[in-house]
């Protein structure tokens, strides 16, 4: 059976917004007591985040010369002060284009001179498109080219094992959120920091998260002791490799020991070991540049998706690839289920989520005891057509996908599209096989669209769907199931246990979530 | 008992069979890949772009040649007792060099000099081999010439030999006394030909860039005393030299020599380096080693990591941590009970050699960490008898206990005994030095007064020590205090591996551990874990003097252990949580755990 955009509960009404799920009801309120702390203890005390653009530092790529007026000055006097100020092209640039007649050798020559500088460089950025300081610019233009580039919050990452956030705003700073310390706001920031693209914070470690920008990977460390808000950039390891930019997508291994990279300018990945600040590159023939990269949870899989139609499976046993081929397009967003046997990926072109089974499946895992790498099935199948569709009053719902994430537990799927201001939660059941059924839409305020999503790793109470959204403001939509909130001990310690590498663990622990699975079958027959 | 006995011998063939065969496959790919080289040679000396046809017919007449591959013979046997030879450095734990002088005495030992000799000899092979190849005179040393004999010396080839055979030396002298010769494993295990195609290109362009300097230095070398060689060997060999064969003083204005000269140095240099990443990519592959011995002869993962030869060691830990963090079915047999018996022998032998391992680790370091505090404290130089006292008195505050409540640590005894040789240690020095200072220790005085024998001894001490002090001396002969960590160090790879095993394997032992095996040995992990961690935190290596290079190997080791520690510990308190105060831990490990299970702990 094949989800779509139809079957969703209501809208909220308007001047409203969603603001939580409990027992698979949605909640809707006003937007000025929209607090979901009024409703659910789960998420006291969390951050409030609302970063406006007055409150965003103008971005360093911007030019801020237009506010300054002009003064005439002589032309040898203005070329060096233009030298000095922004650099040799631009001075090449005032010498041959002056605003007075004067100078006509200068001028030739800094015609000639312009010429083949323009010449070269541009025969360098057929051959490396994104190799040197030029490809800063190609990277901002490309930024700046995407609908709502000017939106304060650029991407959110959430901490895996506690309640901390990380975001990364369009200043090309970072935000680091906690719970335990809310006045407290490390903003991580440096010279080098250009055009953040992604952030990972390590496993297993409190302080360690990477930042995937224009010059590389930044990988922070944000002591939770430490009172800077400042932190220096001597806090930080860089990782970068000559072509290997911009970055990305970014991701660490489960265990925590690896970091994998992938820029847009590169057809090899990298995997990282920061410590050791040591890197291997992989790459194979045809398919382009990598641009995505998904781990899956029990380290065994990683997909590397390219640009072009082709995106590949590593088996990291040994680091040989399984190569797919999507219809057309390329793989936009991808994420893996908690057992590791299924991948969701979208395109840049289809309306469609494909799965992509491993075998064993979920639910062998359960029954039996495989010591087997999971091996892919023949094809991928289509599990949610999103073919556009009108909800309510107007308002559509599908086309392609900007942004997808499964929850911890695998029971919740969020998709945000590229022409939709809702974002779309599907329940997803995966034993005996992968079920996807609507769930809820989530509306922000009139005008705001979502701009990034996560799912909170630590949340025991079902799940938390983070969105960021284009006003700037960061909205936690708790999914929260009264049956979950007052689970045992031995359940908080089965969650923990979730996250060990090795997917037979997520066998027992589903055993003892058969009363979770009970309460979800409760909330599918209250539709 | 002579079952067991034939069985441990067994093992040990076992063992050393795979290091043999690993060892053996290497060095016969080596060989291979030398062909490779004289295929790539050949192609690009052949080369004629106007004539693209006539190039490769001559490539292929010069590589169907059969004398092109008969005499690669020799070159062939030369690889392989050099392979032989450097296999070796493999078996064996390197020893930790404290002084300069004893670094440069080690490439003095038997069989580095032989080492030496072999890649001299290679050198001269190599060059010999490639100039027959291009079309150089077969003969070594003649040319002919217009002179009575017909023939004179051939100085151009003898320039090159010479070349080569300085060359041969200068790479391995600079091997042996520069480089860090440590093996480190992968992080990922690729398969072998992608590693190697990986890693060759990048050889290739690396030993270009290491043949400039020794090229250069030989150029010098040969202007400096080239005109004695050429003397001497014209008239051992009886044969004039002609003015034409000479080569000028400035002989690095031939570019063309110089170019012949850079290539050979290459592809010596280039040879040595492609057996080392053989050594390297097969010696480091992952071997799967069973958990326990159903046959009877089988080298399980226990024997594995008590294993006397180091390298074998480390594939035991690599995989231990493949068993903990990928593989269920031999983690299911690690927590398995034996039968008959019932006893967790598995995973008694496993944790505690891991954890054997961690505690004498932890306590070399500790005393190395000492070592480097008492220099870097200045108590060898102490500018007043009351400020060495007050030293002294501190002494033990500095390197005191991390966790006091627990003194029945054998790597705390061993701790506190470090302590008191410091304290001896610094006694002694400071009695040796008030010689320097009369007029602050009147009882030395009074025993000098009273054995002369004896207070001119110390005077000698004194004096081979203030000679010790000056600079040059003591660049050469100064004790590098933190030689002994650094050496650690460098070989703690396969600790990180047995940390994060360890605490993926308790983590998992919540659902896999049956008969709950794990849970007794958890105070002691986490023990050991956080004394470790303090250890490395004390560590000063990184304000020391000879840190200047930030990223050294041994520095990134220590971060890449100290990481790993920490990761450990927080996947204990992940997966045991609260469970944790349950535990028979003393006071300061609760505390400490605390801030990792709040996730505190930077």
């Amino acid at each position: 059976m094949v989800a779509s955009c139809l079957g969703f509960p209501g809208l909220a009404p308007e001047g409203h917004v969603s603001v939580c799920e409990m027992d698979g009801k949605v909640i809707h309120r006003p937007f000025e007591s929209a607090h979901p702390a009024e409703i659910t203890n789960t998420v006291s005390g969390y951050p409030l985040i609302s970063l406006s653009h007055d409150a965003v530092h103008m971005a360093a790529r911007e030019d801020a010369r237009h506010v300054f007026l002009h003064v005439e000055e002589k032309l040898l006097k203005r070329i060096m002060s233009t030298w000095y100020e922004q650099g040799t092209m631009e001075a090449l640039q005032l010498a041959a284009a002056p605003s007075d007649q004067s100078g006509a050798l200068l001028r030739l020559s800094a015609k000639i001179a312009l010429k083949t500088i323009n010449l070269a460089s541009s025969i360098v950025n057929v051959v490396f498109p994104y190799f040197g300081d030029r490809s800063q610019h190609i990277a901002s233009s490309a930024l700046q080219s995407q609908p709502g580039h000017r939106n304060p919050v650029r991407c959110i990452a959430w901490h895996p094992h506690c309640t901390k956030i990380a975001v990364g705003v369009s200043d090309d700073s970072v935000r680091v959120y906690s719970a335990s310390s809310p006045g407290f706001v490390p903003t991580l920031r440096s010279q080098g920091q250009r055009s953040v693209s992604c952030l990972a914070w390590r496993p297993y470690s409190a302080s360690e998260l990477a930042v995937g920008c224009h010059a590389g990977v930044i990988v922070w460390q944000v002591d939770p002791k430490s009172v800077v808000t400042r932190p220096s950039i001597s806090c930080a390891t860089v990782l970068r490799h000559p072509g290997h930019s911009p970055v990305t997508s970014i991701q660490w291994s489960s265990t925590g020991t690896l970091l994998v990279s992938a820029a847009s300018g590169d057809t090899s990945m990298y995997i990282w070991d920061v410590d050791l600040q040591d890197s291997v590159p992989l790459r194979r023939v045809g398919g382009g540049n990598i641009n995505l990269l998904s781990w899956s949870p029990d380290f065994h899989k990683l997909l590397a998706a390219t640009t072009s139609v082709t995106f590949r499976v590593w088996d990291t046993a040994n680091w040989v690839p399984e190569r797919w081929r999507v219809l057309s397009g390329h793989v936009r967003t991808a994420c893996w289920s908690p057992c590791s046997t299924v991948l969701l990926f979208t395109t840049s072109e289809e309306s469609v989520v494909y799965a992509l089974q491993f075998k064993p499946n979920c639910a062998q895992l359960d029954t039996m005891f495989y010591s087997d790498t999971p091996v892919s099935e023949q094809a991928a199948r289509v599990v949610i057509n999103l073919a556009p569709e009108e909800v309510a009053n107007g308002v559509r719902l599908g086309g392609t996908v900007a942004s997808m994430v499964w929850d911890k537990l695998g029971r919740h799927l969020a998709l945000t599209f590229e022409n939709s201001p809702l974002v779309a939660v599907y329940r997803t059941d995966l034993t005996p096989h992968l079920l996807v059924t609507p769930s809820c839409l989530v509306k922000g305020v009139s005008g705001e669209q979502p701009t990034a999503i996560a799912f909170q790793s630590n949340f025991d109470s079902g799940a938390c769907l983070t969105i960021a959204w284009s006003s700037g403001r960061i909205q936690y939509f708790p999914v929260v199931y009264q049956e979950l909130k007052s689970t045992s001990p031995s359940m908080r310690f089965n969650d923990s246990v979730q996250f060990q590498p090795d997917h037979s663990l997520f066998e027992s622990s589903r055993v003892h979530e058969a009363s979770l699975l009970q309460s979800f079958h409760d909330s599918f027959l209250s539709y | 008992m002579s079952t067991s006995l034939s069985s441990a011998t067994n093992k040990a063939k076992y063992g050393r069979e795979i290091f043999v065969s690993r060892i053996l496959t290497a060095i016969i790919w080596s060989i291979v890949l030398q062909c490779v080289y004289v295929s790539h040679v050949l192609f690009v000396m052949n080369i004629d772009v106007l004539h693209p046809v006539q190039w490769l017919k001559n490539f292929y007449v010069s590589v169907s040649n059969v004398g092109t591959w008969f005499y690669l013979i020799p070159l062939g046997v030369m690889t392989f007792a050099q392979g032989v030879l450097m296999s070796k450095e493999f078996m064996t734990e390197t020893a930790c060099l404290r002084t300069r002088f004893g670094t440069i005495c080690s490439a003095f030992q038997p069989r580095n000099v032989l080492i030496a000799v072999l890649n001299m000899v290679f050198g001269a092979m190599v060059v010999s081999y490639y100039s027959a190849l291009l079309g150089e005179e077969t003969n070594i040393f003649t040319r002919k010439c217009g002179s009575e004999h017909g023939r004179c010396l051939n100085e151009r080839n003898m320039y090159l030999i010479a070349c080569g055979i300085w060359t041969g030396l200068y790479a391995s002298f600079k091997r042996q006394v520069w480089e860090v010769r440590v093996t480190v494993f992968p992080m990922i295990q690729l398969l072998k030909y992608p590693q190697m195609k990986l890693k060759l290109s990048r050889l290739v362009i690396q030993s270009f860039k290491e043949a400039v300097l020794p090229c250069m230095y030989f150029c010098l070398l040969y202007w400096w005393c080239g005109g004695y060689l050429r003397e001497h060997l014209s008239g051992f060999l009886g044969l004039p030299t002609d003015e034409e064969s000479v080569i000028p003083v400035l002989v690095w204005m031939k570019p063309f020599l110089a170019m012949r000269c850079l290539l050979f140095s290459a592809i010596i240099i280039l040879t040595g380096r492609t057996l080392e990443l053989l050594f390297q990519v097969f010696l480091t592959e992952h071997c799967h080693f069973p958990v326990s011995d159903t046959a009877g002869y089988q080298l399980t993962l226990n024997d594995v990591l008590a294993s006397p030869l180091p390298l074998m060691r480390r594939l035991g830990y690599l995989d231990l941590l493949h068993i903990a963090e990928r593989d269920p079915v031999r983690q299911g047999e690690l927590f398995s009970l034996s039968l008959p018996g019932g006893h967790p022998h598995n995973w008694n032998g496993v944790v505690g050699e891991v954890l054997r391992t961690l505690e004498k680790f932890t306590s070399d370091l500790n005393i190395a960490a000492s070592d480097i505090n008492r220099v870097s404290n200045g108590s060898l130089l102490p500018s007043s008898p009351a400020k060495t006292g007050s030293q002294n008195e501190s002494r033990p505050l500095a390197t005191s206990p991390v966790v006091p409540s627990s003194p029945a640590s054998p790597s705390l005894r061993l701790r506190n005994m470090s302590i008191l040789q410091a304290h001896d240690l610094n006694s002694s020095v400071a009695a040796n030095n008030s010689v320097l200072y009369p007029a602050v220790s009147g009882s030395l005085r009074q025993k000098k007064d009273a054995d002369l024998v004896a207070a001119s001894k110390q005077q000698l001490i004194s004096f081979m020590q203030w000679i010790r002090r000056k600079p040059g001396i003591n660049l050469l002969f100064g004790e590098m205090e933190d030689a002994h960590a650094r050496h650690l160090l460098l070989h703690s790879q396969h600790l990180s591996w047995g940390t994060q095993a360890l605490a993926h394997l308790a983590a998992a032992s919540l659902k896999r551990d049956i008969y709950g095996v794990v849970q007794k040995d958890l105070p002691a992990i986490i023990k050991s874990l956080v004394q470790l961690k303090s250890v490395l935190e004390r560590l000063p290596l990184h304000t020391h003097k000879r840190a200047l290079r930030s990223g050294s190997l041994d520095l990134r080791m220590k971060a890449a252990l100290a990481s790993a520690v920490k990761r450990s510990l927080y996947i204990l308190c992940n997966a045991f949580g609260q469970y944790l105060s349950d535990l028979p831990l003393s006071n300061d490990l609760k505390h400490t755990m605390q801030s990792y299970i709040a996730y505190q702990e930077g």
